[in-house]
This record gives C-alpha cells, sequence and structure tokens, in this order.
C-alpha cells in the first residue's frame, strides 16, 4: 500500500498560481508604494529656528 | 497550457546539475549586487545620507530670498552671488529655468544645503563631480556638502524641465 506524502509547503505555494500572482503584487506595492508612502506621511516641516533666523518673526 | 496544474510529483524531481549551477550563479550575482549597494554608499559617497523636510515653493522661495539677501556680495548675468559662513545652512532654488544663487564656498568647509524646486522636477549635477540628486517641488531636500577642491564647479539640470532644460546651468565657486 502507498503511504500518502505530506504535500511540501513550499510546493502548495508554488502550485497556487492565484496565490503567486496575488504575492507578486502584494510584496511589492508595500515595500515600495506603501512604505514610500508612510515616509512621506512622516516628512516634518523645516525647522522652526531655521526660519526664526532667516525671517525672523514672519 | 500554462494555467493547467503541473504534473503530479514535480517537487520531488531531482534538477538538472546545469539549471543547479545557473540558479547559484544567478543568486550570487544579485547578492553581490544588492551589497555593493551599501559599499557604494560608503566608499563610493553614493546614495548620501540626507533629511528631508516638507515644505512649500512658496515658503522656500521666501526662506531662500532671505538667505541671499543677507549673504549676497555681487551679482553674476542677474542671477545673485552670495557668500556664505561655513557650517551653515545654505538654500539653492531649483527654477524653469535657472539655479540660483550662485555660491561662493570655502574649501574644506561644510554646508548644509538646502535644495528645492519652485515649479516642478528638476535634478542637480554638479559637474564635474559624480553627484546626482532629484529637486522636487513641495520638498527641503537637505544634504551636507564639504568641497575638497578649489574652482568653479557648474550645476547641470539633469531632469528634463522644458524648452530651457538645456541652458539651465548654476555655478558654485570653491576658495581656497
Amino acid at each position: 500500500m502507498e503511504e500518502k506524502k505530506k504535500t511540501p509547503f513550499l510546493q502548495l505555494i508554488l502550485d497556487d498560481f492565484m496565490l503567486l500572482l496575488f504575492l507578486g503584487v502584494t510584496i511589492y506595492a508595500v515595500f515600495y508604494l506603501i512604505w514610500g508612502l508612510i515616509e512621506l506621511a512622516w516628512l516634518s516641516p523645516i525647522p522652526s529656528e531655521l526660519k526664526q533666523s532667516l525671517i525672523g518673526g514672519k | 497550457m500554462a494555467l493547467l496544474p503541473p504534473e503530479e510529483g514535480w517537487y520531488f524531481k531531482k534538477v538538472a546539475k546545469d539549471e543547479k549551477m545557473w540558479i547559484t550563479l544567478a543568486l550570487v550575482v544579485c547578492l553581490i549586487l544588492f551589497f555593493w549597494m551599501v559599499v557604494w554608499h560608503i566608499y563610493g559617497k553614493q546614495n548620501p545620507s540626507f533629511t528631508t523636510y516638507r515644505t512649500t515653493p512658496q515658503e522656500f522661495n521666501a526662506l531662500a530670498t532671505a538667505f541671499m539677501e543677507k549673504y549676497k556680495t555681487g551679482e553674476m548675468n542677474g542671477i545673485p552671488v552670495v557668500e556664505p559662513p561655513p557650517n551653515s545652512d545654505v538654500f539653492l532654488v531649483a527654477k524653469m529655468w535657472r539655479w540660483e544663487p550662485v555660491l561662493v564656498l570655502k574649501k574644506g568647509q561644510e554646508y548644509r544645503f538646502h535644495i528645492s524646486s519652485l515649479d516642478l522636477l528638476h535634478g542637480f549635477s554638479l559637474q564635474p563631480v559624480n553627484m546626482n540628486f532629484m529637486v522636487y517641488p513641495g520638498y527641503d531636500y537637505v544634504l551636507t556638502f564639504k568641497p575638497t577642491s578649489a574652482g568653479e564647479f557648474a550645476i547641470v539640470c539633469n531632469e528634463f524641465c522644458g524648452i530651457g532644460h538645456h541652458m539651465m546651468i548654476g555655478k558654485i565657486i570653491v576658495k581656497e
């Protein structure tokens, strides 16, 4: 009698082409687009001390 | 057809020696190029560390104008010539189609350059040094520069910005 081999986890991923499509889009969207947008959102304005030193109280 | 599932037991099939070698070589090249980016940052002074502030073209223009008025020493072809003190904040404005001001710096001294654009995307390319940066409106890109040799250096716009793009050349003069 043949024992049914347990399918390796990596094979399950590589066999599922829709999952591969999803990962191919999501991984790049997160690491390039979303990470970049988060970095831009966290930018601070020019320090007020620097502005004060140049244009005083304006 | 590519959309049919692969044949049963494909995962456990023996991979040919040349395919393994091909994959290994490609992986090694990828890893070398990946870590070489760190080497270029440290030894090649590429992708320098920087600070970015959010600003507006109006705010940056006001700060740059105040900076130019404070340290102005003359004019060159209608563009202010400015000599800021060492270790200070220097404002460089990119706009269609000129760089303002002309900077006079001292060799061996550090300056914090604030670079931004008043209208659209420009490129800062310091000639003949291998330094190139993108200049965006709405963002103040702060880089620390230290001139290491005296002379006149041109700033060329290397991001196409319209009909006058090829004439957008600025100047940095470094004194001993």
